[in-house]
């Protein structure tokens, strides 16, 4: 294992699906691809995460994507930030309360 | 031993390979002129290991060593996946729009664990200025008394 941890291998990449025709419009689907992997001889672990970026159309002449933007992820995030930020501002005014207790 | 890992690692390494954006976006379903393309996220995760010994114990007497020559072996693994749906598209005429999915379930969840979070620490900041707040009055008085009994003893001293 430690070998296979030594190769570990992690990868981010914007990967383009195979366009497919869809009422006279090219639809070419994008994915982010997140990967991590260890695989050695004694044993091994990988971790894939697909998550779709955005869709890009072709009509005609003219070529534009559409993103795609998951609203719960995005939320979650806005809750992680929320709570980290409040935190991190108790803690500053519990150290300068007992900063201020000790001066004292 | 070796060649069997080779080739599950190659497995795996196909496996890896084989997702990509298919797994993501679904066959398009077409349908009174609307076409609909769902859309997932996809997570797969899968570990392995193997082992295996060899030896006999040290210091087995002849007729124990047959017995005690040693042996091992071991293996295992495990794998998950999971695709949630998170939206389609819906292409109708010219128009290309992206329709999510909200969670309904994950961000109450959410919601509700953040809150307990944030009374958390508020409450934790509240009682620590509050202990503080109380040490500080707590010295204040000693300082007050200490003045006032020595303004006591020198009045004495004078008399």
């Amino acid at each position: 294992m430690p070998q296979a941890m030594a190769n570990a291998v992690p990868a981010h990449a914007l990967l383009e699906g195979t366009p497919i025709t869809v009422a006279g419009k090219i639809v070419q689907p994008m994915v982010r691809l997140q990967r991590w992997q260890a695989l050695g001889d004694a044993g091994g672990a990988a971790f894939v995460r697909l998550s779709p970026h955005s869709v890009r159309i072709q009509a005609g002449d003219s070529t534009y994507a559409v993103p795609i933007v998951d609203p719960t992820q995005a939320s979650l995030r806005k809750f992680f930030y929320l709570g980290t930020a409040i935190s991190g501002v108790c803690l500053l005014l519990m150290l300068l309360a007992v900063g201020l207790t000790r001066r004292w | 031993m070796d060649t069997q890992a080779t080739q599950n690692t190659e497995a795996i390494q196909k496996l890896l390979q084989a997702l990509g954006a298919t797994a993501v976006f679904g066959a398009p379903i077409t349908q009174n002129g609307t076409t609909v393309i769902p859309v997932a996220h996809v997570t797969v995760g899968f570990g392995y290991g193997g082992g295996y010994g060899r030896g006999g114990e040290i210091g087995a007497t002849a007729p124990d060593a047959a017995n005690n020559s040693g042996e091992g072996g071991g293996s295992g693994g495990g794998a998950g996946g999971r695709s949630t749906p998170c939206g389609f598209i819906r292409i109708t005429g010219d128009d290309v729009r992206y329709e999510p999915i909200a969670d309904e379930t994950r961000i109450p969840l959410a919601g509700i664990a953040m809150v307990a979070w944030i009374v958390f620490w508020i409450m934790a900041t509240i009682r620590v200025i509050a202990k503080g707040v109380a040490k500080t009055q707590q010295m204040k008085w000693k300082l007050a008394q200490a003045e006032v009994d020595h303004a006591q003893h020198s009045g004495e001293k004078t008399k």
